[in-house]
C-alpha cells in the first residue's frame, strides 16, 4: 500500500516538475510510454524515461508515424540481427559498437556482395582450371614415363641386350668392386656437396618431379627408382642437418636440435633398412605334396592354453581335427597350463591328447618343450588356442619341407576374424588395414627374400629334428617364438613364410590388453638383443641381420616418436632454433624430402598399410613401449611373460582415461602451444615470422595425430560374445513343411547363421529350420531356429548341437579352405589425400569423444568453457543477411 | 540322338518326377527332348499338364507311325508320349525305343525313357552311348539292390553307361548320410550328385506340373540343373 503511494507520490513530484516545462498532453505522452518501456520492453529506468524525451526530439525532424517507426525498426534489426531484447545490457552495448565498426569499415550491401560472389566465381574457375592443367601435366608426365620404361623393356629383349647382359664380363669381380666403389662416391658426392638454396630448389624440384611421376607407373623397376631417389635426399636430408643446422651458439638449442637430430636419424635408418626389407617380396607359393599319402610326414598339433576359456579352445580343436591329412599322420595335443578338468573331460570325448605338466616353468615355451618329450611327430604345428585353422592349412605349408629339407619353419599370417582395439574405437573394422596387415601382407614376405622370416608362435609348422638341435623352443626371453627363429637361422635352417591366411583368430579386445601385448613383444625383442644379439654371433648373413635389426629398431620407436611430437614447441615456447637454418632452406629441405619418403612409402606400403595410420598406431603405442624397451635393454632378465586376454566383453562405451593419459597431456602442451604460438604471431618479433609459422604447422599436425591417439582410447562397447565373421557360400534351408530354399550364407559365428534368400520369404521369427550344407560331397543338416528377419534376410540360431554336429558345423564354416582368403584382396591401394582425410576425421572424434566421455568433476568446467566462448562468438559482429528493401 | 534310360532299382523310387523334372531342366537349356512312357503305371503325363481323363497313348495303336497322334506338347516345349490304357497289346517297348529314330530332327534330340522298375535293365535294346541312370533311394534296401545289380553288370554282355542316382536324399536322417558316405566311397558307379528330398516336388505334381516351373528358388531346381548339366557332359564324352 505504502509502496504504491510512494511511487505515485514520486510519479506526482515528476508530472508537477515536468509540467513547469512542457503541456499537459507532453507530460501525459511521456509517462504513457515511459509505463510502455519500462513494463512492457524491460528497459532500465533511467532509459524508460529517456526514450520519450529521445522519440520527442526525433519527431521535430521525421514524422513518426506507424509505418515510418515500422521500417526504423526493420531497418535496425536487419543491420544489428544478434542485438538481444533487453536492449541497453552491457553486452548488447559491445555488440553495438562491434557492429557498428564493422558496418562502417566493410561493405555489406548486396549489390557489393553480387559483385564479389561474381568475384568468387571466377577465382574458383581459375583454381579448378590450373588444377586441371597440373592434372594434365601429370598425367602427361606419367604416360612419358611410361613409355620411357617401356623403350628400355623392349630393349632387354633385343639381341645385342641379351649379349650384352649375358657376358661374362659382369661376373668379374674386379669389375664388379670398382662399379660399386664408383657408385659409393657417387652417392657420397651427391649427398656431401653442399647446394646453394637455389641449387638445392632446382635439385629437389626435379627429384621431386621424376618420383612424383613415377609413383602410377606400374613395375618393380619403377618402384626401386624410387626407393633410389628417397634414399638419395633423404640421405643428403640427413647430412645437411649434421653439417649445417646445429646451433653451436646457444647450449640449449643446440641440446634439443641434438636430441631431434638422433630422432631424425632414427627415423631415417628404419627408413632405409625398411626399403632395403621390403624391396623384393617374395610371394612364396605352395608346392604340391605327392600323391601317394604314405610317404607324408606325421604331423604334431599343439594347442598351448593357459586360462582362456573353453568355448575359446572347443573350435580350434574340433578345426584342427577337420585338416585335411592321413588321420594315422595327425596328433592333436591341448597343452593345458591351468590344468582344468573339464579341459582334459572335453579332449577325452572328442578323442585329442591332452597333456599337463608338474610345473607352469617358462609359460607358453616351457609347456611345447614339455610337449615335445612325450610326443614323437615329425613336424610340429602350433596354434594358440584361439586360431581356428582352415582344413588346407597343412597341404599348404608342408610342401615347403619335402622341397628343401634345410625349411625349419613354415609361418602363416596371423588373421583376426573380430575388430582389434583401433578398428572397433576408430570404427575402421575392415576399411582401413590395421596394425597387422603390414607385417604379414608386406613385411614377413619380404623378410623371407632375405631368408629372415620371423617365427610368429603360432598358426606355422616347425620341423622337429631341427628343434631339438637347438634345445627346444628358446626361454630365454619372453617372446619365445622369435628367438627360437633366430637360433634355427643360427643353426643353418631356413624359415620361410606363406602369404595364405590359413587360420583366424580373436583380436585383443581393450585397448589396454593391446598395449599390454605389444609391450611384452617390445620388452623381448629387447631381451633378444642383450642376450642373443642377431647382429653378432655367428650363423646369420648380413641381410637377416639388418632385418633383425629393422625389427629391434622397430620397437624403440618410443623415444623418437615423443620427440616428434614434442620438437615443434621448443621453437615456440623456449624460442630455441632447433634447426638452425633460414627459414627458405627449412622449407626447401623438409618439405620436399617428407614429401618423397610419403610417395615412396605410400607406393611400397601400397594396401597393407595407408598413408599417417602408422603415425597413429606409433603415437599410441610409444608412451608404453618406452619403459619396457629402456629396460629390458638395462636389465634384459626383469619382466614376466603375460598372457594376452581375449575373448571379453564391454557391456557399456567407456573411455579409458588410465590409458591415455599420456596423449592428453601431449595433446594439451601441444594445444597450448598453438595458443602461445597465435600469440607470438601478433605480438611477437617479426624476424620469427617464417619458422614459427613452419613449427605451428607441424604442431597442427601433431594435434591431427595425437587426437587420433586419443580417440583409439574410447572404448566401444562390444557386446556379443561370438563375433560375426562376413562369408559368401552358398547354403540351403528345408523349412518345418518340407519345402527347400537356396540361399546364400552372408555371416556366421559359432552359434548362428545369417543368410540372404534370393527373392523374399515367408518366414517368421522362432519357426524351425533345417539348415543345409556341404563340405566336399558331403552334406550336413542343422537344425535351427530363426531368430530374426528382414525382408531377404534371416538370421538363424543353433540351439542344443551335440558334439558331433558342431564339428561338422566348424567343418562347413570356420575350416572352409577359402574362408579366411579375401582377407587382403579387401582394401585398395593406398591414397594419401583420402587417407588423410580419414585421420583428420578421426581426429575431430578423439577431442568430441574427449568432451564427451569427460568425468563429472570436470563437467561444469566444460560447459563454463562452452558458455564463454559461446558468449565471445556472440559478440563478433555479423554479415545482415536477410535482403532488405525499403519500402 | 541322346537316349537316357531312366529306371527305378525298385519301384517307388520317385523316378517319373525324375524324368519330368530333367526333361524340363534340358528343354529350359535349349535342347530339344522327347519324353516316352514306357511304364505302365508311371503317367508322366500328369507332370507335364495332361488330364488325368486322357486315356490314350501308344500302347492302344497298332503301329508306331500310328501313335505319332499321341505325341503332346507341354508349355515349355517338352514332347511326350503316354503309355496308354494297353488296349492293343501288338507294339512292345522295344519297338517303340527303336522306332524312335523316325522322328524328325532326332539327330541331336534327347529321348528320355521313363522304365518301368519290373523290367530287367539288359532287356532294353541299349547302345554303347546310351546312358542308363537307375534311381535309387538311401535306404538299406536299395543298398542290396545296388550290390545285385553291380554282380549281374559284371556278366552282362552288352555295355551301355550305367549309374546309380540318388533320389530323395534327406541329410537329417543318420543312416541316409552314412549310407550316402558308404556309397561314395565305395560305390564305382555312382552319379556324383543326387536330388535331395524336396516337398515342391510333389507339391509340384499337384499343380500338373514340375518343381523346376513351381520353385525356381528351391534345391530341388538346383539338383536338376545340375543333373541336367552332368548329363550333357557325359553325352558330349562320346561324340
Amino acid at each position: 500500500m505504502t509502496n504504491k503511494v510512494r511511487v505515485s507520490n514520486t510519479e506526482r513530484i515528476m508530472k508537477l516538475c515536468l509540467g513547469l516545462i512542457f503541456t499537459k498532453r507532453i507530460v501525459r505522452f511521456v509517462f504513457f510510454k515511459f509505463h510502455g518501456y519500462f513494463n512492457q520492453h524491460k528497459m532500465s529506468l533511467l532509459g524508460a524515461f529517456m526514450m520519450p524525451f529521445i522519440v520527442l526530439f526525433l519527431s521535430l525532424f521525421f514524422r513518426l508515424d506507424k509505418n515510418r517507426k515500422n521500417n526504423i525498426k526493420k531497418t535496425i534489426k536487419y543491420f544489428y540481427p544478434h542485438v538481444t531484447q533487453p536492449i541497453l545490457t552491457p553486452s548488447n552495448c559491445v555488440r553495438i559498437v562491434l557492429q557498428s565498426c564493422y558496418l562502417v569499415l566493410f561493405n555489406t550491401t548486396t549489390t557489393s556482395q553480387a559483385h564479389i560472389a561474381q568475384e568468387q566465381r571466377k577465382t574458383w574457375r581459375k583454381i579448378i582450371r590450373s588444377a586441371r592443367i597440373v592434372r594434365v601435366i601429370d598425367s602427361k608426365l606419367v604416360r612419358f614415363f611410361r613409355r620411357a620404361w617401356l623403350i628400355t623393356k623392349k630393349q632387354q629383349k633385343s639381341k645385342v641386350y641379351q649379349q650384352i647382359s649375358t657376358s661374362s664380363l659382369w661376373k668379374n669381380s674386379t669389375l664388379k668392386v670398382t662399379f660399386f666403389t664408383l657408385l659409393i662416391f657417387a652417392v657420397a658426392i651427391f649427398v656431401t656437396v653442399p647446394f646453394s638454396v637455389e641449387a638445392q630448389a632446382v635439385f629437389i624440384s626435379l627429384i621431386l618431379l621424376v618420383a612424383y611421376s613415377l609413383r602410377r607407373v606400374e613395375g618393380h623397376m619403377a618402384t626401386i627408382a624410387m626407393i633410389t631417389l628417397s634414399v638419395t635426399t633423404s640421405t643428403r636430408y640427413l647430412w645437411w642437418r649434421y653439417t649445417e643446422t646445429l646451433n653451436w651458439g646457444d647450449p640449449l638449442a643446440l641440446a634439443l636440435g641434438f636430441g631431434l637430430l638422433l630422432a631424425e636419424t632414427y627415423a631415417w635408418l628404419v627408413l632405409i633398412l625398411g626399403f632395403f626389407q621390403t624391396i623384393n617380396p617374395l610371394s612364396r607359393k605352395p608346392i604340391p605334396l605327392s600323391e601317394d599319402t604314405s610317404t607324408w610326414p606325421t604331423v604334431d598339433i599343439y594347442i598351448p592354453t593357459y586360462n582362456e576359456p573353453l568355448n575359446v579352445v572347443k573350435p580350434t580343436t574340433i578345426a584342427a581335427q577337420s585338416i585335411d591329412w592321413p588321420a594315422d599322420k595327425l596328433n592333436i595335443y591341448i597343452l593345458d597350463d591351468g590344468k582344468r578338468p573339464e579341459f582334459a573331460e572335453f579332449a577325452e570325448k572328442i578323442g585329442v591328447g591332452y597333456l599337463t605338466r608338474p610345473d607352469n616353468n617358462h609359460a607358453k615355451a616351457g609347456n611345447m618343450n614339455h610337449a615335445m618329450q612325450v610326443t614323437n611327430g615329425q613336424y610340429i604345428a602350433i596354434f594358440d588356442c584361439d586360431h581356428i585353422p582352415a582344413r588346407s592349412f597343412l597341404q599348404m605349408t608342408m610342401g615347403q619341407f619335402i622341397n628343401d629339407s634345410k625349411v625349419c619353419l613354415v609361418q602363416t599370417p596371423h588373421h583376426f576374424f573380430s575388430a582389434d582395439p583401433f578398428e572397433r574405437n576408430l570404427k575402421n573394422h575392415r576399411k582401413i588395414p590395421n596394425e597387422n596387415m603390414l607385417f604379414y601382407g608386406l613385411i614377413q614376405d619380404g623378410n623371407d627374400m632375405w631368408d629372415a622370416t620371423f617365427f610368429c608362435g603360432s598358426c606355422a609348422v616347425l620341423k622337429r629334428s631341427a628343434l631339438e638341435e637347438i634345445g627346444g623352443f628358446a626361454v630365454e626371453t619372453v617372446t619365445e617364438d622369435a628367438h627360437t627363429a633366430l637360433r634355427m637361422q643360427r643353426a643353418g635352417y631356413k624359415t620361410t613364410y606363406i602369404n595364405i591366411p590359413q587360420a583366424a583368430g580373436l583380436a585383443t579386445d581393450s585397448l589396454s590388453a593391446h598395449v599390454g601385448q605389444r609391450i611384452r613383444w617390445a620388452r623381448g625383442m629387447a631381451q633378444i638383443f642383450r642376450l642373443d644379439n642377431p647382429l653378432l654371433g655367428k650363423g646369420l648373413n648380413i641381410a637377416q641381420r639388418l632385418c633383425y635389426l629393422n625389427a629391434m629398431l622397430h620397437f624403440l620407436s618410443g623415444i623418437p616418436r615423443i620427440v616428434f611430437l614434442t620438437a615443434p614447441l621448443a621453437l615456440i615456447y623456449l624460442n630455441a632454433q632447433i634447426i638452425y637454418a633460414p627459414f627458405i632452406a627449412i622449407f626447401l629441405y623438409i618439405v620436399p624430402t617428407l614429401l618423397q619418403v610419403k610417395i615412396t612409402n605410400s607406393r611400397v606400403q601400397g594396401k597393407y598399410r595407408y598413408s599417417f595410420w602408422g603415425e597413429v598406431y606409433e603415437s599410441v603405442l610409444a608412451w608404453y613401449i618406452l619403459k619396457p624397451t629402456t629396460v629390458a635393454l638395462i636389465n634384459p632378465n626383469k619382466g614376466k611373460f603375460n598372457v594376452t586376454e581375449k575373448g571379453g566383453l564391454n557391456s557399456t562405451d567407456h573411455y579409458d582415461w588410465m590409458i591415455s593419459k599420456p596423449y592428453i597431456i601431449l595433446l594439451l602442451v601441444n594445444v597450448i602451444g598453438m595458443a602461445y604460438g597465435i600469440i607470438r604471431l601478433l605480438f611477437g618479433d617479426t624476424s620469427h615470422i617464417g619458422v614459427l609459422l613452419i613449427s605451428m604447422l607441424w604442431a597442427s599436425y601433431n594435434i591431427v595425430i595425437l587426437g587420433a591417439a586419443v580417440a583409439v582410447a574410447a572404448e566401444a562397447k562390444q557386446v556379443r560374445s561370438s563375433h560375426r565373421i562376413k562369408a559368401n557360400f552358398p547354403a540351403a534351408i528345408r523349412l518345418a513343411n518340407g519345402r527347400t530354399i537356396k540361399v546364400k550364407i552372408t555371416d556366421y559365428s559359432d552359434n548362428g547363421v545369417g543368410l540372404e534368400t534370393e527373392h523374399s520369404h515367408l518366414c517368421r521369427v522362432n519357426d524351425k529350420v533345417e539348415l543345409l550344407m556341404s563340405r566336399g560331397f558331403k552334406q550336413f543338416s542343422f537344425a535351427t531356429y530363426i531368430c530374426n528377419t528382414r525382408d531377404k534376410q534371416i538370421g538363424l540360431t543353433l540351439r542344443d548341437l551335440n558334439l558331433e554336429k558342431q564339428k561338422a558345423f566348424i567343418q562347413c564354416t570356420f575350416s572352409r579352405a577359402d574362408a579366411w582368403l579375401d582377407w587382403q584382396e579387401n582394401f585398395k591401394h593406398d591414397k594419401p589425400s583420402y587417407s588423410f582425410s580419414k585421420v583428420f576425421y578421426t581426429s575431430l572424434r578423439g577431442f568430441k569423444n574427449l568432451i564427451f566421455h569427460a568425468p563429472s568433476e570436470l563437467r561444469p568446467l566444460i560447459n563454463f568453457i562452452t558458455k564463454v566462448l559461446h558468449f565471445v562468438v556472440s559478440l563478433l559482429p555479423k554479415k545482415p543477411t536477410k535482403v532488405f528493401t525499403p519500402s | 540322338m541322346k537316349r537316357v534310360f531312366v529306371k527305378g532299382i525298385k519301384g517307388g523310387t520317385g523316378t517319373t518326377s525324375v524324368v519330368a523334372n530333367l526333361a524340363c531342366a534340358l528343354r529350359k537349356s535349349n535342347e530339344n527332348v522327347y519324353v516316352i512312357d514306357l511304364d505302365p503305371k508311371g503317367d508322366i503325363g500328369l507332370h507335364l499338364g495332361l488330364s488325368w481323363e486322357h486315356q490314350l497313348g501308344w500302347s492302344d495303336y497298332s503301329s508306331f507311325r500310328a501313335a505319332g497322334c499321341q505325341f503332346h506338347q507341354d508349355d515349355d516345349g517338352i514332347k511326350f508320349l503316354p503309355y496308354g490304357s494297353a488296349s492293343l497289346s501288338n507294339l512292345n517297348f522295344t519297338s517303340i525305343i527303336e522306332s524312335c529314330e523316325q522322328l524328325k530332327e532326332s539327330e541331336n534330340a534327347w529321348f528320355l525313357f521313363d522304365c518301368p522298375a519290373h523290367i530287367d535293365v539288359v532287356d532294353y535294346p541299349t547302345r554303347k552311348e546310351d546312358i542308363f541312370l537307375e534311381i535309387v533311394n538311401c535306404d538299406a534296401i536299395c543298398h542290396s539292390f545296388i550290390y545285385k545289380r553291380l554282380n549281374a553288370l559284371k556278366h552282362a554282355t552288352s555295355r551301355w553307361q550305367h549309374y546309380f542316382l540318388i533320389n530323395r536324399f534327406n541329410s537329417a536322417s543318420e543312416l541316409e548320410s552314412d549310407l550316402l558316405q558308404l556309397w561314395q566311397s565305395e560305390l564305382p558307379l555312382l552319379a556324383p550328385l543326387y536330388i535331395n528330398q524336396d516337398e515342391v516336388i510333389k507339391e509340384a505334381t499337384a499343380f500338373r506340373n514340375v518343381a523346376i516351373n513351381c520353385a525356381p528358388y528351391s534345391v530341388a531346381n538346383d539338383d536338376f540343373e545340375t543333373l541336367a548339366g552332368w548329363l550333357v557332359s557325359r553325352a558330349s564324352n562320346n561324340d
